[in-house]
């Protein structure tokens, strides 16, 4: 593996002859839908996976200390310890990805994790979140602040309105300028792919931002009208494949919105794996951007377990 | 928010009294899950959150193992709508498909049987239910197929024909239903356009070699609608699925006992079918092309009517604007298993030099990420070989041998000798036996073409092809690409869509739902009308020598393409002007009556033209273009003791076909004025060529050069031959619909001429999916 992604000078020669065939990908992804899930304890084992490549989110006008920090506590214990012990898994560190807050809530995420001596990451979204309709000067100040708050991992957004209009130069200067303000943090870069018009847009933006060497690439921000969608997700993993094939970089993934059962979570990791091989199944390589759906995991793993559903005093709330 | 809700299953919780907090939870207590886990022995969570396997799909009992046990794994035949178990036969074994574990023993069935049925066969009362009764009794066939049986039918078919169940329980199945929905909504709706057509009788269907119920179903939809009753011969190998067709056929009132019997019997027993002077025609599925001639040699004059085999590859041309990784997608899929109606044959995959090595990247890593195994888990998407194919070891290795890159996956140790594992052939050129031979299993074979011309051409010069994809964005190459590749069914940036309505056509034989209904019905036309006046004085002449023929149909060959893509509108101008030529000579005396006749039909045939053509169908997933398309050459053999009626031969001339006729000197003067006055008008020379002959031979005479078909007037031993060899279409014209002299002609038989000298053409065009 050839590390993190450096990027690459701008080869627009890349994204000249991008060709996407939307019916095509949508009947490939209708039928991922018909996909049998998975049972016993391989159903356990994916789930569990699920959990560990999960971005813990609580992105509300809302939020406040308390929320932020019981999310914490939830993301280090996201599994009733008794229940990875049946599965043989409480000695394997089972803890979400990480916590995904608000620039301003960061500092709270980041004193809670380390008050309860925890080594997980905080993600803060940055760069004019969720819209990306502010200047780039805020959006550089606010993610030199949220790394400085203590967030080691950044998800950015991109002014759709370059992709929209064709700025593709302009595009990749101002995800480098990005990466750069993130340093040693990770970048995520959210598409936003339901403003971006078409698949084949969806295909080019992923190209660019892995050009200007993003970490992961992201589906949404979550507060779009369409969230991460399967026809979506193949084409960015098509582009990562492709990126990967030219410079032998792997990019992560993260489909994020939307995505609120276990069964959905289960079908995005075997899409991850039809698409781009198992070796992306890992937090490295692939985060899920969920809010609710750690609870449906629990309740699926609480009955693998005992035979039969929680009651909703039976799993801690988050 | 995490919340403790559970979003995804819903199950009642009892509410459990006593202490709240905490309760214990059960651990190890008893689980269903657990229960299955620990029957399967499967690996530990944290050995599966390592490798991130996705196991087998336990549980669920096999739904076609169900039927097999419930029939105590002793089939039979299904005749007159009970089983036939005659006692004291040979019995058949049913193996499964992928290990050849006997699923079922039948008894084997011979000629008594094929009496039994033939007398059971209910051919009467299924008729006189009329045409709606009998589509809706075919619409409640499907709606059984598509019940609480549809999991026994899906497992079935993937027990018995490999094919995995992901494609018999769902695409499979959609086409199966569509197959008989719709011509049992024609049927419903009283078969529009086939007013006064009647049932044939009883008709039998021979499958023979690999051959899936689709393709079954594509004929025997048409043929129950029509009204017709069937016996299907099958052999053990391919019969529990259509038992159970057979079974299900008679619950909950679908079809009356008798109208689809199936015998399961070893081959030879196709000749006492053929030979059964109340079977009115015998359909071939399936059956090897080099058996054919030897079912049909010989056939008496007035025998069965014979239909021919389906079947072939697809062939798929990626160009430089493709979305390659979709085309690939979709390209691995349909290695895994071939489209439903076409199960044998491959895929042939022409991609332009600019993506070629793009394209194979993909493909290479895509076919690496198929599931081989068992067919009947969901999860397998490729499955054993379809029975009674070869592995294509051989054909590799020929490839190999030849310089050619062979990538295979390689096989799990523990799978049979009936599994093949997906392999990619490429470099290697049009001569190699991988691309002459139909090769069954999960085999793709790359070529790299310059261009989109160099594509069609490679194209049409790869034999037994069935259909044919186009992979392009730009949409002005991929239509004019779509347009000019010569299979009758084509799809744009898809793989494998099929619908009856949107045509099912493959092949060169093959046909639309309008032909396959009329090829189980009898016209009213087939009883010819009284002919008092012959031919007099009766000339006898030679027929014509090979050479003259040669030449004539190579010129026919030559001038067809020009003459078939003008457009209507020009053939029109030819039809009008040579009406007019006409009106200006001098008619001889005596035919004055006939002159006049030529010159009405030459301006009807030209409105036609005018007047344009074609459909577009809605299907699923998309419209379908349907246009037809002229045969290229025809070759007419006038074997009536009468003169050639020169209006017989406008059709197959104004719809775009170069015609070689045969007549009899007296007779073929009309015709050589009809081509002058042609000609004249703008006919390019060489698309109509009038020869002299009169005999029996000359249909076979002109069979030998190979036209693309054949017009027999006279002559059924001739028309039987001839298809089972050479020619893809061939017709015994009825002489009713040529009429005498004078009359005019039935209604109904533009259209007829129509499709007997054209074919469907059938273009898919995705898109519009939400």
């Amino acid at each position: 593996m050839a590390g993190r992604n450096a990027g690459t000078e701008l080869e627009l020669g890349w994204i000249s002859k991008v060709y996407v065939n939307r019916p095509a990908v949508v009947r490939h992804a209708e039928q991922i839908k018909k996909w049998k899930t998975l049972k016993g304890n391989w159903q356990a084992a994916w789930l569990l996976k699920a959990v560990t490549c999960m971005d813990l989110t609580t992105l509300s006008g809302d939020d406040t200390p308390s929320n932020v920090q019981r999310l914490c506590f939830k993301a280090k214990h996201p599994i009733r310890e008794d229940l990875l012990k049946a599965l043989d898994m409480h000695d394997k560190g089972i803890t979400v990805g990480a916590v995904c807050v608000y620039p301003a809530r960061v500092s709270d995420a980041v004193n809670t994790l380390k008050a309860a001596r925890c080594n997980i990451p905080v993600a803060s979204v940055a760069a004019g979140f969720p819209s990306g309709q502010t200047p780039l000067e805020t959006k550089l100040a606010e993610i030199r602040l949220a790394v400085e708050y203590g967030a080691r991992e950044i998800d950015i957004v991109i002014s759709r309105s370059l992709v929209l209009t064709g700025q593709w130069e302009d595009l990749y200067e101002e995800i480098r300028l990005c990466r750069a303000a993130c340093g040693e943090a990770h970048m995520k870069t959210i598409l936003a792919t339901g403003e971006l018009g078409s698949l084949a847009n969806v295909y080019k933006a992923s190209m660019i931002a892995m050009m200007a060497g993003s970490d992961f690439i992201k589906t949404s921000t979550g507060k779009e009208v369409e969230n991460a969608t399967f026809p979506v997700g193949i084409v960015m993993m098509r582009a990562i494949k492709e990126y990967y094939w030219q410079t032998g970089y792997k990019v992560g993934f993260k489909p994020a919105g939307g995505i609120r059962t276990a069964k959905d979570a289960i079908t995005w990791l075997m899409l991850v794996k039809e698409e781009l091989g198992v070796e992306w199944l890992t937090p490295e390589l692939f985060r899920l951007g969920a809010s609710s759906l750690l609870g449906d995991i629990e309740q699926q793993i609480f009955y693998h377990v005992t035979g039969s559903y929680a009651l909703q005093h039976e799993l801690a709330m988050a | 928010m995490v919340t403790g809700r559970c979003s995804g299953h819903f199950r009642p919780v009892s509410v459990v009294l006593g202490p709240l907090w905490p309760v214990p939870p059960r651990l190890g207590g008893p689980s269903a899950a657990m229960a299955a886990l620990a029957a399967l022995g499967a690996p530990p969570v944290p050995e599966i959150f390592a490798t991130m396997e996705e196991g087998p799909v336990p549980g669920e009992i096999n739904a076609g193992e169900a039927w097999l046990q419930s029939h105590g794994r002793s089939l039979g035949h299904f005749v007159a709508g009970t089983w036939l178990k005659p006692p004291g036969r040979v019995s058949l074994t049913c193996p499964e498909s992928s290990t050849g574990r006997p699923l079922a023993a039948v008894p084997a069935g011979d000629r008594s049987d094929v009496a039994v049925a033939v007398a059971a066969a209910a051919a009467e009362s299924w008729a006189g239910l009329g045409g709606p009764q009998r589509g809706q009794r075919l619409t409640r066939l499907a709606a059984a197929l598509a019940g609480e049986r549809r999991g026994a039918v899906g497992a079935l078919l993937a027990l018995a024909g490999g094919r995995p169940l992901c494609r018999t329980l769902g695409a499979d199945l959609d086409v199966a239903l569509r197959l008989l929905r719709a011509p049992a909504a024609a049927a419903e709706l009283g078969l529009p356009g086939l007013e006064g057509w009647s049932p044939l009788g009883l008709v039998a269907v021979v499958l023979g070699g690999p051959c899936s119920l689709l393709a079954l179903l594509w004929k025997l939809g048409p043929l129950l609608a029509m009204g017709n009753t069937a016996v299907v011969l099958c052999p053990a190998a391919a019969a529990p699925p259509l038992l159970l067709l057979a079974e299900l056929s008679g619950e909950g009132a679908a079809l009356p006992p008798g109208v689809l019997n199936v015998l399961v019997g070893p081959p030879e027993l196709r000749l006492a079918l053929r030979a059964h002077p109340e079977i009115a025609s015998v359909t071939f599925l399936g059956v090897p092309q080099e058996e054919l001639p030897a079912v049909v040699w010989g056939s008496p004059c007035r025998g069965p009517r014979l239909g021919g085999p389906r079947g072939g590859r697809v062939v798929v041309v990626v160009l430089d604007s493709a979305d390659l990784d979709s085309a690939a997608a979709a390209l691995a899929a349909s290695a895994a298993a071939p489209p439903a109606l076409f199960p044998v044959g491959g895929c042939v995959v022409l991609a332009q030099d600019a993506v070629a090595a793009a394209l194979e990247r993909r493909l290479r890593a895509r076919l690496g990420g198929l599931r081989l195994g068992d067919p009947t888990d969901p999860k397998t998407e490729v499955g054993p070989l379809p029975p009674g194919t070869c592995p294509p070891e051989g054909v590799v290795q020929e490839a190999l041998q030849e310089g050619a890159q062979v990538f295979q996956v390689p096989l799990p140790p523990e799978r049979g000798h009936r599994f093949y594992p997906p392999t990619l052939i490429s470099g290697v050129a049009p001569t190699s036996r991988c691309l002459r031979d139909p090769t069954p299993g999960p085999l793709l074979v790359l070529l790299s073409v310059r261009s989109p011309t160099e594509a069609v051409a490679v194209a049409s010069a790869l034999p037994h092809t069935a259909a044919a994809a186009v992979w392009a964005q730009d949409i002005t190459v991929a239509l004019d690409t779509a347009d000019r590749l010569p299979q009758g069914l084509v799809w744009l940036n898809a793989l494998d869509l099929l619908d009856p309505s949107g045509g099912c056509a493959g092949g060169a034989a093959d046909a639309d739902l309008d032909e396959a209904l009329r090829e189980f019905g009898c016209p009213p036309w087939e009883q010819p009308p009284k002919v008092d006046e012959l031919l007099s004085p009766l000339v006898t002449v030679d027929d014509p020598g090979d050479p003259e023929l040669a030449h004539a149909v190579s010129a026919a060959r030559g001038a067809a393409p020009g003459w078939g893509r003008l457009p209507g509108a020009a053939r029109a101008r030819a039809l009008r002007g040579a009406a007019a030529a006409l009106a200006e000579t001098p008619a001889t005396p005596g035919t004055g009556g006939a002159h006049g006749d030529l010159r009405g039909a030459l301006l009807r045939w030209a409105a036609r033209l005018e007047r344009g053509g074609g459909a577009v169908q809605d299907v699923p997933g998309g419209r379908a273009l349907l246009t037809r398309r002229p045969l290229g050459v025809v070759g007419v053999a006038w074997g009536w003791p009468r003169p050639l009626a020169p209006q017989l031969l406008l059709p197959p001339l104004a719809l775009g076909n170069a015609v070689v006729v045969v007549a009899p000197p007296g007779g073929a003067g009309p015709a050589q004025r009809l081509r002058k006055a042609l000609e004249a008008a703008g006919l390019p020379g060489g698309v109509l060529t009038v020869l002299p002959g009169n005999s029996r031979g000359s249909g076979s005479g002109l069979a030998r050069h190979r036209p693309d078909g054949l017009w027999l007037c006279g002559g059924d031993a001739d028309c039987d031959w001839a298809s089972a060899v050479s020619v893809p279409r061939v017709w015994g014209v009825p002489a009713g619909l040529v009429g005498a002299p004078g009359q005019d002609p039935p209604p109904g038989a533009e259209r007829e001429l129509e499709l007997r000298c054209t074919r469907p053409h059938c273009l898919w065009l995705p898109g519009g999916a939400p």
